[in-house]
């Protein structure tokens, strides 16, 4: 095939196809308490994420940069991003497994918005031909996964607290979910922070000033504080349960707002990129 | 069955009354809270209220006219401005006050779970058959450390740098606001437009500076002047490289020059000098008017994105009762995104109706409405920005320390068992500083035979 987008166009469609079967067979897995299914499942996700890898390679290779100029580029990334960090996670952890419930079709979901979006290949402005750049973005996408996997432990504790589901019983006690996802939102937290920062040294050896307060950086900043408030809510004024799952949930809106929504707005200088 | 011990609060050193209860307020929960709530509150209304830094004179002065009781009440509490008001500053300025004290609490807290003693007997939950000797020896082999021995009491930790992970952090987050505080204190940032040939001598008028709570006008040490702009194109069109040179003419010395280019930053005398991405053609023009008064006009506009899209703008001049509405090809033919021929479109505009429009290339001349216009030339421009800034250091060294709080939290969690000597068996209490739920596993390793006991 001589058409380089073709062959990233059925390279993404296929590990999407990929992605659903295995957010479909883990799903089932789970729920039905279908050891070989939940397997299966595992199995079509690595065969998806080989296939997407390829995808993101190929693109790398005929964009010249990184995955991170537009939001074809970028969602792709993050979703790819978000995939390794779970079964790394899953490997380290076997408990965090049941996350892969939400994971895995918020992986499919964000591969599949971003193949609507313009895949028009942009070249790499020289602002942004930096390393600190990489950093910037790398850190974003490692604190959005670990967030990903937050946000699955949070809605397993409402609905365990609320129903009682055989397969909700088999997820670990209300305790254990609970801080889980207190822990994975101090990861992300923490990547979080080493990503704006990253970004405010790229800022200064790109224009000169550490920080712009265009509306990228502060609804960034403000997200920070968010996560940061809710977790000194949680560590020094015990909040915990559905109240602290509840302000997770809005900490996790407001993260997505800012990453995908708030960088559409012209008056940013990542609009740049994220168009 | 709890197999967790509590760390004993850690003693106050003996202070003044008023330094003591202004540290205790500084620590309390509550005032980090309120900190972190004002300095959200900030950034909300910083996002949603027009700032001057980064709106235009015009839209400010008619959001104002607009909203007449928040402008007023914006212009009193510098709502308007809210990262250079004295009051922001403060807000920094206690957050970094509670963060440092935070940082040292929790630098003493490692300190003792590092290298400390064994907690009282009665925090030990656990109690095992199996002989003191044989499970000091089977921890020792899963990787802990023996920190302390008092009597028959052992404490043995596995991971001990991980105590230092949450103080790294602070740490961290410490060094980079007290970095970004001194740069929002003193910092002298100024951006100029300038054409090729301009000199911008010291106390001229900056096209938009920024400059912290103490400090003055930016004065440049010398004038500068722009010698050359080249710009470099991808062939989709889009921005390669931009290249500036310049000369620092110093008196009774020899002048300096400078190459610039985009994230290649030149220091000179102390001063940042950073290439903008911003650039264009300023174009000279002309006007005849009927009663052959010539009224030269400079429109600077930024360079197209495209071959075949223009870039706008719209100019007053009080020379002139129109409006100049300009729009600018880079090329004449618009097959080149970069060539020695741009042109320019003008059109006189006077309440909304046309007086006249011509399109120029360099030394043409023509009709527009009552005048005669002529380009007579075209010189590239660029922005350059100087800087003088100090606390980047720290922000940078902070960063790191901020990675390696990271790296310490999550990659190397702490645990640690006290263990002593009961009869034949021994009683223990086992702690995982972070995701005990991941290492529960480990503790059984360790006891084989383990039993729980009574208390």
């Amino acid at each position: 095939m001589n058409n380089p987008a073709l062959v990233e166009t059925i390279l993404h469609w296929t590990a999407v196809v990929l992605y659903v079967l295995a957010s479909l067979a883990n799903t089932t897995g789970l729920i039905f308490a279908r050891p070989r299914a939940e397997r299966a499942g595992y199995r079509l996700a690595l065969a998806g994420l080989l296939v997407h890898s390829a995808a993101l390679l190929h693109r790398w290779v005929e964009a010249g940069h990184g995955p991170y100029m537009v939001r074809y580029e970028v969602l792709s990334s993050n979703a790819w991003m978000a995939l390794v960090l779970f079964l790394l996670f899953a490997r380290l952890f076997p408990r965090v497994r049941p996350t892969s419930i939400i994971v895995f079709p918020g992986v499919f979901l964000l591969l599949a918005i971003g193949i609507f979006t313009n895949p028009e290949i942009r070249k790499l402005p020289p602002t942004l031909s930096s390393i600190w750049l990489v950093l910037h973005v790398s850190f974003y996408k490692i604190a959005l996964a670990t967030l990903l996997v937050a946000l699955a432990f949070s809605l397993f504790f409402v609905l365990k607290n609320r129903f009682s589901w055989a397969w909700l019983q088999r997820l670990p006690e209300l305790g254990s979910l609970d801080a889980y996802s207190y822990r994975f939102a101090g990861f992300g937290f923490t990547f979080w922070a080493i990503g704006m920062l990253a970004g405010s040294i790229w800022a200064y050896q790109s224009w000169g000033r550490f920080w712009a307060w265009d509306p990228v950086e502060n609804w960034s900043l403000f997200t920070w504080s968010l996560f940061g408030l809710y977790l000194h809510l949680r560590r020094f004024f015990g909040w915990q349960g559905e109240k602290a799952a509840a302000l997770f949930l809005f900490c996790f809106t407001m993260a997505v707002l800012s990453m995908f929504f708030v960088p559409l707005l012209s008056s940013s200088v990542h609009s740049e990129y994220f168009q | 069955m709890p197999l967790f011990f509590q760390d004993t609060p850690l003693a106050d050193l003996d202070k003044p009354p008023l330094l003591s209860r202004l540290k205790q307020t500084l620590l309390a929960r509550k005032t980090v809270l309120l900190l972190l709530i004002l300095l959200m509150s900030s950034l909300f209304l910083g996002s949603t209220l027009p700032q001057r830094f980064n709106t235009p004179d015009l839209t400010l002065a008619r959001w104002q006219q607009a909203n007449p009781v928040l402008g007023r009440f914006a212009a009193v509490l510098g709502l308007d401005h809210i990262y250079t008001t004295p009051w922001f500053a403060v807000l920094l300025a206690l957050f970094l006050s509670s963060l440092l004290l935070s940082t040292i609490e929790q630098s003493r807290l490692a300190l003792r779970r590092t290298w400390g003693p064994p907690p009282p007997a009665q925090h030990l939950p656990l109690a095992s058959s199996r002989p003191f000797e044989k499970v000091l020896a089977a921890a020792q082999q899963a990787g802990f450390r023996l920190v302390s021995r008092v009597d028959h009491t052992c404490r043995l930790v596995r991971n001990a740098a991980g105590y230092w992970g949450a103080a790294l952090f602070h740490l961290g987050l410490l060094l980079v606001l007290a970095g970004v505080l001194l740069l929002v204190l003193t910092q002298k940032r100024g951006l100029v437009h300038l054409a090729e040939g301009e000199v911008f001598s010291p106390g001229m008028a900056w096209t938009s500076q920024e400059k912290g709570v103490l400090a003055d006008f930016f004065f440049l040490p010398e004038a500068v002047r722009l010698e050359s702009v080249r710009p470099e194109f991808w062939e989709t069109d889009d921005l390669k490289q931009q290249r500036a040179t310049v000369t620092f003419l110093e008196p009774g010395t020899e002048s300096t020059t400078c190459e610039l280019e985009i994230n290649r930053t030149v220091f000179h005398r102390n001063i940042r000098v950073d290439q903008s991405a911003s650039f264009g053609h300023a174009f000279l023009v002309i006007l005849v008017d009927e009663a052959g008064r010539e009224l030269p006009l400079r429109m600077d506009l930024e360079h197209p994105s495209r071959r075949d899209q223009a870039s706008y703008n719209s100019f007053e001049f009080e020379s002139v009762p129109y409006l100049v509405k300009a729009k600018y090809y880079a090329d004449a033919s618009h097959r080149s995104i970069d060539s020695g021929t741009p042109q320019l479109v003008l059109r006189l505009d006077l309440a909304g109706e046309s007086a006249g429009e011509i399109s120029l290339l360099p030394g043409q001349q023509g009709s527009l409405g009552p005048y005669t216009a002529r380009l007579i030339g075209t010189a590239r421009w660029t922005g350059l920005v100087f800087s003088d800034l100090q606390g980047m250091g720290l922000v940078f060294f902070g960063f790191f320390v901020i990675i390696g709080g990271g790296v310490l939290i999550y990659c190397l969690p702490p645990r640690e068992i006290v263990l002593q000597a009961a009869g034949t068996g021994c009683r223990l209490a086992w702690k995982a500083g972070r995701f005990a739920a991941f290492y529960e596993s480990e503790l059984q390793g360790i006891l084989e035979d383990e039993q729980p006991g009574p208390g």
